[in-house]
């Protein structure tokens, strides 16, 4: 009678492919490195990535990477190499901060190698985290940046100087829809109808205009508004709206400004304030 | 709070839920004037009311002093250009590191800013 084989004695590929039976089998070479990757939107923030190994001599252990993303939505990345052994299970979630559902997006691959030239050789996990909610393996459902709802943020623009339109740029690495906009005008004494357009371009080119629904004349303080849904609206009170296509989604580099026919030096916009649905689109 | 030299803007780069808020310079607004008989864009600062424009009256186009426009009047001719000296904090890549994350930069740093 042929006498069994110990555990080891058996090559580690033959033991993955016979004797253990696993939910998600995930051999790794000493080559092998595990990748954490973060796009992120906000400061504070740090995302902790915890699991457990099994080590080619069958020691069970746990292991723990941990990455403060850059707020600059570009891809912040941290490899650690774990050594020999099965890749058991991992969860990716954030451990510092609160980052709201849209804002921190993670993601964990296997690379051979572990800095220079190295090679992707698998995606376990990618997704939105928040800390009701991580990434897994085995388990989670894979979403990419763009995919699902956006976060919801309410910006507060620039307050230009008096004399000086408003501009406000879509930035690196997001993907906006524009949900509302408003500013306030504030006309000087001097004579003269201002018509203030509000301008969507692509950083260059114009894409959509709106023309004001009636001049502003001088010394008027009005808010000018627009949403989806809205039209081009004369208010009776000091609030006029501009029309404004539903559902626009812009690239980054795109602008969201007004260009004022008449404006003179002494005008003064106040700081627009934005509502937005915003994806990570990254760099 | 940021005041940025280039345009005047001021800005608050640390927005509500730590998200980062990343200013850009609008453009220029220039007044199409004819100036000791010459056609020319002036920045609207540079605006002089014996400064000669073109504005719609009534229905009809025509050219008077810039001191001289009255309510009703539409001004003919404004255009805006990029700021010369534009600040953008937007990010650009330069690079990456020997972890294969991005170096990056800001787009263009203008003429700084100050802090209030």
């Amino acid at each position: 009678m042929t006498p069994p084989l110990r555990l080891d004695e058996l090559n580690p590929a033959d033991l993955a492919a016979t004797a253990i039976a696993m939910p998600a089998p995930f051999f790794m070479s000493g080559e092998d490195s595990l990748e954490l990757g973060i796009l992120c939107g906000a400061t504070g923030e740090t995302l902790t990535c915890a699991g457990r190994f099994m080590t080619i001599d069958r020691q069970i252990r746990t292991f723990e990477m941990r990455v403060v993303p850059s707020a600059a939505r570009v891809m912040t990345t941290v490899v650690e190499s774990l050594g020999q052994g099965w890749l058991l299970n991992f969860t990716a979630w954030p451990t510092s901060g609160n980052p709201n559902y849209g804002e921190m997006w993670a993601r964990v691959r296997v690379l051979r190698g572990r800095s220079g030239a190295t090679s992707i050789l698998g995606t376990l996990a990618y997704g939105y985290v928040t800390l009701q909610q991580g990434i897994s393996f085995p388990g989670t459902t894979f979403r990419n940046p763009l995919e699902g709802p956006g976060r919801i943020r309410s910006i507060t623009g620039t307050d230009p100087a008096a004399g000086v339109e408003i501009s406000e740029t879509v930035p690196t690495g997001a993907r906006w829809r524009l949900i509302a906009f408003r500013a306030l005008l504030v006309t000087d004494a001097t004579v003269a109808n201002r018509f203030p357009l509000l301008l969507i371009d692509d950083g260059v080119s114009t894409n959509f205009a709106s023309d004001p629904p009636e001049a502003q004349v001088a010394s008027g303080s009005w808010s000018w508004v627009f949403g989806g849904g809205v039209t081009r609206l004369a208010g009776v009170s000091a609030v006029r709206a501009w029309a404004m296509a539903n559902n626009l989604t812009l690239l980054a580099g795109s602008r969201i400004r007004t260009q004022t026919v008449g404006i003179v030096a002494g005008d003064n916009w106040g700081a627009p304030q934005l509502l937005v649905e915003e994806w990570l689109e990254g760099l | 709070m940021l005041k940025c030299t280039a345009c005047g803007g001021v800005y608050e780069p640390a927005q509500p839920g730590g998200l980062h808020y990343f200013h850009a310079c609008s453009p220029l607004s220039r007044v199409r004037v004819e100036r000791a008989g010459a056609p020319m864009d002036v920045p609207l600062s540079d605006l002089k009311p014996t400064d000669t424009i073109e504005v719609v009256r009534a229905g009809v186009k025509q050219k008077i002093l810039a001191n001289a426009i009255i309510d009703g009047d539409a001004r003919l001719g404004d255009t805006m250009i990029e700021r010369p000296n534009k600040r953008d904090e937007n990010v650009v890549v330069t690079g990456y590191d020997k972890t294969g994350n991005p170096i990056t930069d800001v787009k263009s740093a203008g003429d700084g800013v100050t802090k209030m």
